[in-house]
């Protein structure tokens, strides 16, 4: 009950001093709204991923399909027969098999994609009318796509197939709206009855299908089954997990959540930091009047909890503030992570739990970052404390010795922690917490040599400024502590991007080389001898592409795309970015036969080195091939690499290349090129496109561009709670001295040198903590690059951003004068009788 | 301090006077159980402290001694009345004869009219006599004051005093004052002289019955060499 009066001075304590519970809840805001909307986010991605397995069409176990891949031509992807349907149906364990055909039409000029089914047989859930029936020239439309087309149940839309034939448009009526829509670039947004997906398609009387859905019996295991069955549907077929596809989708997500995760973590740190920081020189100004609440009789745990009792209602405001920001944080969260892995995500998913966990990492990181100011104040002497000569606690050398102990195991487990993220990630926080604890050992030293710069500021006060920072090291130390992390921070971050641009480059420059891309249903020989024979064109290669299936014999899980090409000629120009082999040496392994070239990343999982056999399914049957080399993709989806030759065992024959990369020679004209090539084109009436390669490189950067325009939005809130905390280390300092300050100006120095001493003590505490933490920082960038290299599936090469530093000091300069201002207009306006008194 | 031996009985109003760092607000510090001795003992009521755990000795000081300071040292965030209060506050006392002392207390310094006031709000006589109920509102048997009237004009200081005073006289506390203004020390039934630790010199004021002109006796017997 002592207590719950006592709480007056916590409540009333927050009002006193709200300059300084803003900063506090600013620190614990940070920390709960990226955490918070980082949750949000990853739950709102997981909530699409579930409602795709829910989907019409994700109900399957497992999908029958093509191995060849369709090209970027609308409506050009391969077939399987509809007989395939009842074939696959009498597989031992099926309980169902539903044919699907998917057709690609434009209802003006916007696009649709129509899954035709079985309407008996389908399952879907309608949120208005009716599914169509079967012979109905009707459809069910995704929710999403009626807003799109403004068409509501009972519209009426004109659709034309695209690609192929031209074919008259349809009239079709739309007859119910789907409630959930599918997050997968080209997946359904409308269903009808099968005939009239033929009907658009202009296969009428050629019964095909796109896909088999396959429903097995209860309590058979999917792997096995799939395994069992392979090859049995004949070849060129593929039997996928559905659960497979759509975790390979989520995969690519998983990176930017891992990358999000890692900045909410860092972002709890810094908090933490700042809430420490406040918090201590709140208690540091009221320390007296704790000493006379213990003469009062008030015993240790209630002096505690009074401190503590503050720190909490700040951390309740705090939660509070951070889910409100951290939804906001959230709702951009997920629209860049939908940008970036091309998956288009609806709505926002707030789950319970995540409000819930956001305000426990709220108070936890308040009582945690609260705990030492607390038992500081339960436990100063009370006679030392009532003549204020308590506050200056030292942290001992215990501390530092614990920081370079952390140190030392950082550095040493991070060449040791390999692929493991735990491992990586323990490191990183030992550094990091290592690191803070031996700034009080180095201040000192390290201010000393800053000081002879930054005293010339103010050639008169300015060795008061920097004497004083190196006697005031316990506030100094965790000040430029805090600022040290950040700039670390900001030049890990910076060395994860050019480590992801290096590599990204280096793709880029070995294998995106081509001039121009040419994409169609299929190429014959005929028209790939044409494309070279254009005046100006120095190489043509063509490319074939599998389907993402599961081609490896031992891994019927690890879903992966083919990649096939003709070594005679892609090489002449291409290549890939080799961590192991190189070009000439892969063209030859190629046209051997029987050798394959894996990504990196592949390679990885699966434990497989240059020169090593695997086991890769054909139409022949499982067959051993050699791996001849291993290669860094980070801007294209992991595929396995063959040569023409073998790609047609693995697919089966008949299988045209849809792709043709096109260079030109020195000094052609690459308008004119594309000219030839579109004219050729349209002369053989081939349905195709076209992408520049130089737009295509462009597009590839632009990925790298939504990551760091996302990293160094959170850089730079970091950078203010540094600032922030920077103002109220000087704040503290000038009201500390305010005695001092009015001897000065007593004798004789004027306002102008005052506002200078302040400024000089927040430029060396700066520079203390950029020449800490620009190493630290480098030291940081190594995990940084590893752990991307890892997600990403790349050797990485760390880059260390030079070309940053200058700017991390321009912004150091503005950080400098900001925080400074204020503190040194107060410290100038001091009356100089009333700073003398001793009250 | 250096071989301080000192009794001081009950009801009795005991000054401390010496110059800056002669010991006297160490040997309150001692006597309050705010500091523990190197050596010997402190003993209050026959209860010797240094027998006393740290929550024992809390609990001495929040029932058995009241403090007044130089400096005030009032919760700047509480009112007049909250203030007064916080003494049963730490106790646990929140029943209706704490209200009611609290009310007494404040009426006897004199603060009805500024009880809802902060203490930024009061002049330094109020901010003191308000220091002076938070004192004495648990009752403490003995009232230990550093300097109280250090920051005070002559009239507020001797309003003070004659709290200090009347809470001797009425209430039968033991008050041991710190000073080192004749005129303060004046206030006592007798003065003790301290220097460099020790006890330099004791004065009883109330010999012979009679305290004509105490102040004189004591700059004289200050003067003695």
């Amino acid at each position: 009950m002592a207590l719950g009066r006592l709480s007056r001075i916590s409540t009333k304590g927050v009002a006193e001093r709200r300059g300084r519970s803003a900063l506090t809840v600013t620190g614990i805001a940070l920390g709960v709204a990226i955490f918070f909307g980082v949750s949000v986010s990853n739950a709102t991605v997981d909530r699409a991923f579930t409602a795709l397995l829910g989907s019409p069409g994700g109900v399957a176990d497992v999908v029958v399909r093509p191995l060849a891949s369709g090209s970027r031509i609308a409506g050009s992807a391969p077939t399987l027969p509809a007989g395939l349907v009842p074939a696959t149906a009498k597989l031992a364990g099926v309980h169902s098999a539903e044919g699907l055909l998917e057709t690609q039409v434009v209802a003006g000029r916007v696009g649709l994609t129509v899954d035709g089914w079985d309407m008996a047989k389908f399952q879907g859930t309608l949120s208005a009318g009716r599914l169509p029936r079967k012979g109905e020239d009707g459809i069910a439309l995704d929710a999403r796509e009626s807003v799109v087309f403004h068409a509501q149940v009972g519209a009426v839309l004109d659709l034309r197939a695209t690609g192929g034939a031209a074919l008259a448009p349809v009239a079709v009526r739309v007859t119910g709206i789907l409630k959930s829509g599918s997050p997968i670039p080209g997946a359904a947004t409308a269903v009808a009855p099968i005939g009239l997906a033929e009907l658009l398609r202009g296969d009428a009387g050629h019964p095909v299908v796109s896909e088999i859905a396959v429903e097995l019996d209860s309590g058979v295991d999917i792997p096995n089954w799939i395994a069992r069955h392979t090859g049995e549907l004949g070849p060129g077929v593929a039997l996928v997990g559905q659960s497979v596809l759509v975790n390979n989708v989520r995969g690519d997500s998983r990176i930017e959540e891992d990358g999000f995760s890692g900045v909410a973590a860092i972002s709890l740190f810094v908090g933490g930091m700042l809430i420490e920081l406040t918090l201590s020189t709140s208690v540091l100004e009221r320390t007296r009047r704790y000493a006379v609440l213990r003469a009062l009789g008030a015993s240790r745990a209630q002096v505690l909890g009074l401190v503590l009792g503050e720190a909490m209602v700040l951390g309740v405001i705090g939660c509070v503030v951070g889910l409100g920001v951290g939804l906001g944080i959230g709702v951009g969260l997920v629209g860049v992570t939908s940008s970036l892995i091309g998956v288009h995500l609806a709505g926002i998913a707030i789950p319970g739990s995540a409000v819930a966990l956001g305000v426990a990492v709220g108070l936890v990181m308040t009582l945690v970052g609260s705990l030492v100011p607390a038992w500081r104040a339960a436990r100063a002497p009370v006679v030392a404390a009532l003549r204020e000569d308590v506050t200056r606690h030292q942290r001992s050398l215990r501390g530092a010795a614990l920081g370079v102990g952390l140190l030392v195991v950082g550095c040493v487990l991070l060449p040791l922690s390999g692929g493991d993220a735990a491992v990586r990630t323990l490191a990183s926080a030992a550094v990091l917490v290592g690191s803070v604890l031996v700034v009080p050992l180095l201040l000192g030293p390290v201010a000393f040599v800053v000081g002879a710069v930054t005293r010339r500021l103010s050639p008169g006060v300015g060795r008061v400024g920097v004497m004083h920072l190196v006697k005031e090291r316990n506030r100094s130390a965790f000040t430029a502590a805090l600022i040290m992390v950040v700039v670390a921070l900001g030049v890990a971050m910076a060395t994860g991007i050019g480590t992801i641009r290096q590599a990204q480059d280096r793709q880029i420059r070995d294998q995106l080389g081509a001039d121009l891309r040419l994409f169609a249903a299929g190429f014959p020989p005929t028209l790939i001898n044409q494309i070279k024979a254009i005046p100006g064109v120095a190489e043509a290669t063509p490319l074939t592409f599998g389907n993402a299936s599961p081609y490896l014999t031992r891994h019927p899980t690890l879903v992966i795309g083919l990649d096939i090409v003709d070594p005679a000629t892609y090489f002449a120009d291409a290549g890939f970015a080799w961590d192991v082999g190189s070009d000439g040496a892969a063209a030859a392994a190629l046209g051997r036969g029987g050798r394959i070239l894996l990504p990196d990343s592949t390679a990885a999982d699966l434990g497989v080195h240059e020169g090593d056999q695997i086991l890769v399914n054909t139409a022949a049957g499982p067959r051993p091939f050699t791996v001849a080399g291993l290669f860094t993709t980070i801007i294209r989806d992991p595929a396995l690499v063959v040569s023409d030759a073998d790609g047609s065992r693995i697919l089966g024959p008949g299988h045209l290349p849809t792709e043709v990369d096109v260079f030109d020679r020195p000094g052609a004209q690459l308008t004119q090129v594309l000219g030839a090539a579109v004219a050729l084109l349209r002369r053989t009436r081939t349905p195709y496109t076209t992408q520049l390669g130089a737009k295509d490189r462009a597009e590839n950067y632009g990925y790298i561009g939504h990551v760091t325009r996302v990293y160094g939005a959170i850089l730079g809130v970091a950078l203010l709670i540094g600032g922030l905390g920077l103002a109220n280390t000087l704040a503290m300092s000038v009201i500390e001295r305010r005695r001092e300050i009015g001897v000065m100006r007593a004798l004789g120095t004027h306002r102008r040198g005052i506002g200078a001493l302040v400024l000089v003590e927040a430029a060396t505490l700066t520079g203390v903590a950029y020449v800490l933490g620009l190493p630290l920082g480098v030291l940081l960038g190594a995990f940084v690059s590893r752990q991307l290299g890892t997600s990403f599936g790349f050797t990485p090469h760390q880059a260390i951003p030079w070309a940053t530093f200058p700017t991390l000091l321009a912004v150091g300069v503005l950080v400098v004068l900001g925080a400074a201002a204020v503190p040194a207009h107060r410290a100038a306006s001091l009356d100089p009788v009333l700073a003398i008194r001793l009250e | 301090m250096d071989g301080v031996t000192l009794q001081i009985e009950r009801g009795r109003l005991v000054s401390i006077m010496g110059p800056s760092g002669s010991g006297k607000s160490t040997l309150l510090h001692l006597l309050g159980g705010l500091d523990r001795p190197t050596s010997g003992e402190v003993i209050i009521n026959g209860q010797p402290l240094s027998r006393l755990s740290e929550r024992e000795l809390t609990v001495v000081r929040r029932r058995a001694m009241g403090f007044v300071f130089q400096a005030f040292n009032l919760v700047p965030v509480l009112t007049v009345e909250e203030n007064v209060a916080l003494p049963l506050v730490i106790d646990g006392r929140r029943d209706s004869s704490a209200a009611r002392r609290v009310d007494e207390l404040i009426s006897r310094v004199g603060l009805q009219h500024c009880r809802g006031q902060l203490p930024s709000e009061l002049s330094g006589g109020e901010q003191q006599r308000t220091a002076i109920a938070r004192a004495l509102v648990a009752g403490p048997p003995v009232l230990l004051a550093d300097e109280p009237t250090g920051n005070l004009d002559t009239a507020n200081g001797s309003m003070i005093l004659d709290l200090l005073r009347s809470a001797q006289r009425d209430l039968g506390h033991t008050i041991v004052l710190v000073t080192h203004d004749p005129r303060v020390a004046a206030t006592g039934d007798e003065v003790i002289e301290f220097r460099d630790g020790q006890i330099a010199g004791w004065l009883d004021l109330t010999v012979g019955g009679r305290r004509r002109r105490p102040v004189d006796r004591i700059v004289s017997w200050l003067a003695r060499g």
